[in-house]
């Protein structure tokens, strides 16, 4: 049980099965999340020791379609079977109706997502990307509302040309090489790059941010987060934009291994994060404040990247699993407060923590997460970040710039979080919640598990600090990818 | 490079091009919908136009030709053939969601639809 195709054969096969078996689709998206998490647990420990090539078709690499599953690889995608489980179980009681169509794109998305981080070829990296990006259009416009229709077109048109990008990309590489592995184009490039291979780059960066919600490709975020149901909303902010940075780091630093991207992604990545983290204090909508939030994130976790070495990749990695169990446990709560109050505006949240003791206590860990406090994960993450930072060589200055933004923008950060916390606990409360029984129940446990889970990495977080050091040492090691792949 | 390939290369990119202007010019949604066609048909030609051979044949083994050196390269076109599907499927559904869109605000002009303005 340790072939990482199985992965997304079961959730590729799951969904067409719901797609075609008109009832019990909630069940079945249960069985294949639940089955998908047990094999990326399974691949994650078989991947810590040897990272898995799976080459398809019986053909010889370069030429078939190859997985590759290296530690890094395997992080995100148990990464991504968490969240979406979590997702599913939430969302059996949220969502009521089109069940079929809604599970099933779920698992197309969770499928694409998967798919992205283990592909070893460029167009495959690409078919899976188009796989997420479709499937999270449709998500989007779920709702049937204006509002979604209108955030799931400006997504889709800023997607679709993010995807040329990468298209054409593709093109220019598959014109000077010949071929379509990435290892196998890793072994080709050598420096100082071409012209050409400069605007492959940069239209590869281009397109996959787009979906990592690079600024300025990101305008699409704050629209389409919080349109899309709550767990969708989970599974976009958690995932969607990791896998997107997951296919720009992976280009950069392993296939292109080029340190000349490091200027315009630190200032890229920076400026995404000043303008997040500012826009999300000024926002009235609890999830738009959150998107909001998620885009502030995306450029902290990519600035730290872009410094390039095994240290500030540990730190980002640690913030990527902090954000992503984080974010789903603010989103998810957040549809609890929204199916109880039907509106999201966070000053008709008041007392709303009150009245739902265990949602309001994971929403305060998820919060506390992402601020940085102790005994959460996010407290590890941020110290690794800034740790990191002043064990850079050669770039103190701007080190020094960076670590002055962060400590002001996680104030920021604090200052807009406990200002929503405060208002969940305020007196006298105008949340007036309908006692939802069952329901409630069901949706209360996805939350509180990632709200304990995010305690328990907390108080143990050495387990995550030793993946997410794999995880950065697969993604630098460029010589051992090739050799692995090709031979 | 021969005149023929850049002649190639050079529509597919003023195909993109113009499919550019398209999607970030034009004020109609059917219109920036034809601009992505259009991005979407220009690369697939310039696909094609890298794996081409000047007097090679498509890359079809039959009975009466074998001989794999003078066909002109597959792998393009296989990679087309897939882009084709991915692309039809971005493409209807952007246009149910413009129809959707339309439902709601009975106009096509972007600049009238608040939530659409970038």
């Amino acid at each position: 049980m340790v072939n990482p195709l199985y992965i997304l054969v079961s959730l590729v096969f799951f969904a067409l099965l719901i797609l075609f078996v008109q009832r019990f689709s909630k069940y079945f998206a249960l069985l294949a999340t639940a089955f998908n998490f047990y094999l990326s647990i399974n691949i994650l420990i078989a991947a810590l020791k040897k990272p898995l090539l799976v080459n398809l078709g019986g053909w010889k690499v370069p030429f078939c379609i190859s997985l590759f599953a290296s530690p890094l690889s395997a992080a995100l995608v148990l990464l991504v079977s968490l969240v979406g489980f979590c997702a599913v179980v939430f969302s059996f009681s949220y969502i009521e109706e089109e069940r079929n169509r809604y599970y099933a794109l779920l698992l197309l998305l969770l499928a694409g997502s998967s798919g992205v981080v283990l592909a070893a070829d460029i167009f495959n990296m690409f078919v899976f990307f188009e796989i997420l990006c479709i499937s999270s259009y449709a998500l989007v416009a779920y709702q049937r509302k204006a509002d979604s229709f209108e955030a799931a077109f400006k997504y889709l048109v800023q997607g679709s040309v993010g995807s040329s990008f990468i298209l054409i990309a593709i093109a220019i590489i598959y014109g000077l090489f010949g071929t379509l592995n990435l290892a196998h184009i890793a072994r080709h490039i050598s420096f100082p790059l071409t012209f050409s291979l400069k605007v492959a780059l940069a239209l590869l960066v281009a397109g996959f941010g787009v979906e990592a919600a690079i600024f300025p490709f990101n305008f699409w975020l704050p629209d389409a987060h919080p349109a899309a149901p709550s767990p969708v909303s989970a599974v976009l902010s958690g995932l969607a934009i990791k896998v997107g940075l997951y296919a720009v780091l992976r280009l950069i630093f392993t296939i292109f291994g080029y340190p000349g991207v490091f200027l315009p992604l630190l200032f890229l990545a920076l400026f995404t994060f000043v303008v997040g983290e500012f826009a999300a204090l000024a926002q009235g909508n609890l999830k738009r404040m959150l998107a909001y939030s998620s885009m502030g994130q995306i450029g902290l976790i990519a600035a730290v990247m872009s410094f390039g070495s095994v240290y500030t990749f540990t730190a980002g990695f640690l913030q990527i699993f902090n954000h992503a169990l984080a974010k789903s446990v603010l989103f998810l709560a957040s549809g609890v407060f929204f199916y109880q109050g039907h509106s999201l505006e966070i000053s008709d949240l008041k007392g709303a923590g009150r009245k739902n003791v265990l949602v309001g206590a994971a929403f305060a860990a998820g919060i506390f997460s992402l601020v940085g406090l102790p005994p959460f994960l996010g407290f590890f993450s941020k110290l690794a970040i800034l740790v990191s930072l002043f064990r850079t060589q050669g770039t103190l200055v701007l080190a020094y710039i960076f670590i002055f933004l962060i400590v002001i923008l996680t104030a920021v950060e604090a200052a807009y979080f406990l200002r929503v916390l405060g208002v969940l606990y305020q007196k006298p409360a105008v949340f007036s919640a309908a006692s939802g029984g069952k329901k409630m129940a069901l949706m209360q446990i996805p939350v509180v598990f990632l709200g304990l889970l995010l305690l328990g990495l907390g108080l143990f977080p050495q387990i995550v600090q030793k993946i997410a050091y794999f995880a950065a040492s697969s993604l630098l090691n460029k010589a051992a990818y090739i050799k692995f792949i090709l031979g | 490079m021969d005149l023929v390939r850049s002649l190639y290369y050079l529509g597919a990119f003023l195909l993109i091009g113009i499919g550019f202007y398209a999607v970030l010019g034009k004020k109609n949604l059917i219109k920036v919908i034809m601009g992505l066609s259009l991005i979407d048909n220009g690369i697939n030609l310039l696909f094609i136009a890298i794996g081409y051979v000047r007097h090679h044949t498509a890359p079809i083994i039959t009975s009466q030709i074998s001989d794999t050196s003078l066909m002109v390269d597959p792998v393009p076109q296989a990679l087309v053939l897939t882009a084709i599907v991915i692309e039809l499927s971005v493409l209807a559904l952007a246009l149910a969601l413009a129809v959707k869109v339309f439902a709601v605000h009975k106009t096509l002009n972007l600049n009238k639809i608040k939530g659409l303005k970038w």
